[in-house]
């Protein structure tokens, strides 16, 4: 099995993990949401920075996700 | 309401996840049970999740938010004495007969327990049911898809349409179970953010108590007299109607709901998962109604928010999450509550098309059309029938568009078919003597006393039908409460009457199907983590809950 292809059954077999899944998503979603918030830092509601701090909380969730998620388990 | 790139790129990664879930869970399906079952074999965090979030589709998310604006708090009884109640009993007293008789469904229980007819008549109404409610799912989706955004209605709809039937034709039950999970955490994520910042601008509970009318922010308060609370209901009913036959006869005898226990990888696991699911489902209402009556503060508040108007220029209460999300959510957070949305129609949709596709190869093919057959040919069936569940999802969303009234019709004709249901069970369960003809007219007798209710009363300009009107309910809602409770109580007297002619099964047959007959505690179930103990620890804390918002 070349690197490549081993790379990616690693990958498939990590994201069987439904925890894997979820943590990559809530993962990327909080980095977006940072990123959107970096990017329009005048975006403030009700004296909250809005997309900064769910984006902080989404990624940290995910980030745990990640960590808790082992290959090929549930 | 505008979206900005960020918000289609959260939905597209959305979309790209939930393809990915079935593309990758297809890896592990083989048999027919491992697609329509998921091999019995998920544990029991991500059973409890889709317990719960199999229930927390578009309608409950967005009609729950709708009627906290309407009702107020009094809206949390849907949760605390219309659900919490019911779940305990499941976990408790129903799942041992359910996961213990081996059944691939609720009505194959019904067979093991009564006879042939009364799994029918279960399972050709079941199987009517969810394809069309996934089918409603479908329409309210493109409807507000349109209304908000101003999508194309056909585009919503196929794409819709055509992302749940990739992933649940791919891997079936286990598919639509992880993206129930994974819809669980967006939609709590999702709106979360919008609960903390409304609060903070009504300035907290206290700000709410002190704009919106007292009896919208008192669970209790009023029920002794219908006309002097927002439901229209009295305490009476609504603890009989709504926390007894409606919540159990949803709970413990809907197969949506039920096969997500089902799956789970032991009977001590199934026990647990209605248990625990009921933990963050007694704070749902947080997340779910508390938006509603925030909404209604700020308006009352001066703020500049209005509720959105119908035509006819009364309330849409329909679209209050919907317009709290675009006054409160910048770009980028708008995308995942708007993503939140798509995903609990979609999800809605997978349960309804997952159910449906068991109870249609075990119950309808398998019973009536071919008894025997390779296990391979029982797969390909469940995934034709997952596929035929859709395309009569669409054909029911077009039709809904033209005939908004037929969908009004078929859904109280449902209501009339389920109101009885729990009757049948509760005796089947717990009273050996009951016969599979006391079950079968017991059942119709049940939905004919419901008909003849609904015919013969008033609310709100429904009903009356039968030109004679004998009683005026105060609400549709208490017309609704009253109709479950004539069906229930004529079902259940009528199932006993009729039993008592007939000749009940022998013991030996009855052995795991019903109470008296079968042993459930063992050991491990009275420890801390045992059934018994989480069932006493989620009534505690719901009695408290409702004693916090008396």
């Amino acid at each position: 099995m070349s690197g490549k292809s081993k790379l990616l059954t690693l990958f498939l077999d990590r994201f069987a993990d439904l925890r894997f899944a979820i943590g990559l998503f809530f993962s990327i979603i909080g980095i977006l949401l940072l990123a959107a918030s970096l990017l329009n830092p005048n975006d403030v509601v009700v004296g909250i920075r809005l997309n900064f701090v769910a984006g902080a909380f989404m990624g940290v969730f995910g980030a745990l996700m990640l960590l808790s998620s082992h290959p090929e388990k549930h | 309401m505008k979206l900005q790139w960020i918000d289609y790129l959260i939905i597209c990664i959305y979309f790209v996840f939930v393809l990915g879930i079935g593309f990758l869970v297809k890896r592990r399906v083989k048999t027919s049970s491992d697609f329509l079952l998921s091999g019995r074999s998920i544990p029991l965090w991500i059973t409890s999740l889709a317990f719960i979030s199999a229930n927390l589709g578009a309608q409950e998310v967005i009609g729950m938010a709708a009627s906290g604006a309407k009702y107020g708090i009094m809206t949390s009884h849907f949760y605390w004495v219309g659900a919490i109640p019911a779940m305990v009993f499941l976990g408790i007293f129903m799942m041992p007969f359910y996961y213990g008789s081996r059944a691939r469904s609720v009505p194959e229980y019904l067979v093991l327990r009564f006879d042939e007819k009364t799994r029918g008549l279960n399972a050709i109404s079941f199987a009517a049911m969810t394809v069309f409610s996934s089918g409603v799912s479908l329409y309210a989706l493109a409807l507000l898809l349109q209304t908000l955004l101003g999508w194309s209605f056909d585009t919503s709809i196929w794409i819709a349409a055509g992302i749940v039937m990739i992933y649940t034709v791919l891997g079936g039950l286990t598919s639509a179970v992880y993206n129930e999970v994974l819809q669980f955490f967006l939609i709590v994520m999702g709106i979360i953010p919008l609960v903390w910042v409304g609060l903070k601008n009504v300035h907290g509970w206290s700000g709410i108590v002190s704009s919106v009318p007292e009896n919208l922010t008192h669970a209790w308060k009023g029920l002794g007299d219908a006309s002097q609370n927002p439901m229209g209901v009295t305490a009476g009913s609504m603890i009989m109607g709504l926390g007894f036959v409606l919540s159990f006869g949803y709970w413990c005898t809907d197969f949506l709901v039920v096969q997500r226990a089902m799956i789970a990888k032991d009977m001590s696991a199934a026990r647990r998962t209605p248990l625990i699911a009921a933990f963050p489902k007694m704070f749902l209402p947080l997340v779910v109604i508390l938006p509603g009556l925030i909404a209604l503060a700020l308006e009352k508040s001066g703020s500049g928010f209005h509720l959105p108007l119908k035509h006819d220029g009364r309330v849409d209460y329909d679209l209050t999450l919907p317009s709290l999300l675009a006054h409160y959510y910048p770009s980028g957070l708008l995308g995942v509550g708007l993503t939140a949305l798509l995903a609990s129609f979609m999800s809605g949709m997978a349960g309804n098309v997952t159910a449906f596709n068991s109870v249609f190869t075990y119950d309808i093919y398998q019973a009536y059309i071919k008894k025997t057959a390779p296990d391979s040919h029982y797969l390909k069936v469940g995934r034709l029938a997952t596929i035929f569940g859709i395309v009569i999802s669409i054909l029911t969303a077009y039709l809904a568009r033209s005939f908004n009234n037929i969908m009004d019709l078929l859904q109280l004709v449902f209501g009339f078919v389920n109101a009885p249901l729990f009757a049948t069970f509760l005796l089947g369960m717990f009273w050996k003597r009951a016969t599979g003809n006391g079950a079968f007219f017991g059942l119709l007798l049940g939905t004919l006393a419901a008909t003849l209710t609904h015919g013969l009363s008033v609310a709100e300009g429904k009903g009356g039908w039968l030109g004679h009107v004998v009683v005026q309910y105060g609400s549709s809602m208490s017309q609704a409460f009253w109709i479950a409770i004539n069906a229930w109580t004529v079902c259940f007297v009528s199932t006993i009457l009729i039993s008592f002619f007939g000749k009940p099964k022998s013991d030996s047959d009855l052995k795991g199907l019903v109470y008296s007959l079968t042993k459930i505690e063992t050991k491990s179930d009275r420890g801390l983590k045992g059934p018994l103990f989480l069932g006493a620890v989620v009534l505690l804390m719901t009695a408290i809950l409702n004693f916090l918002f008396v």
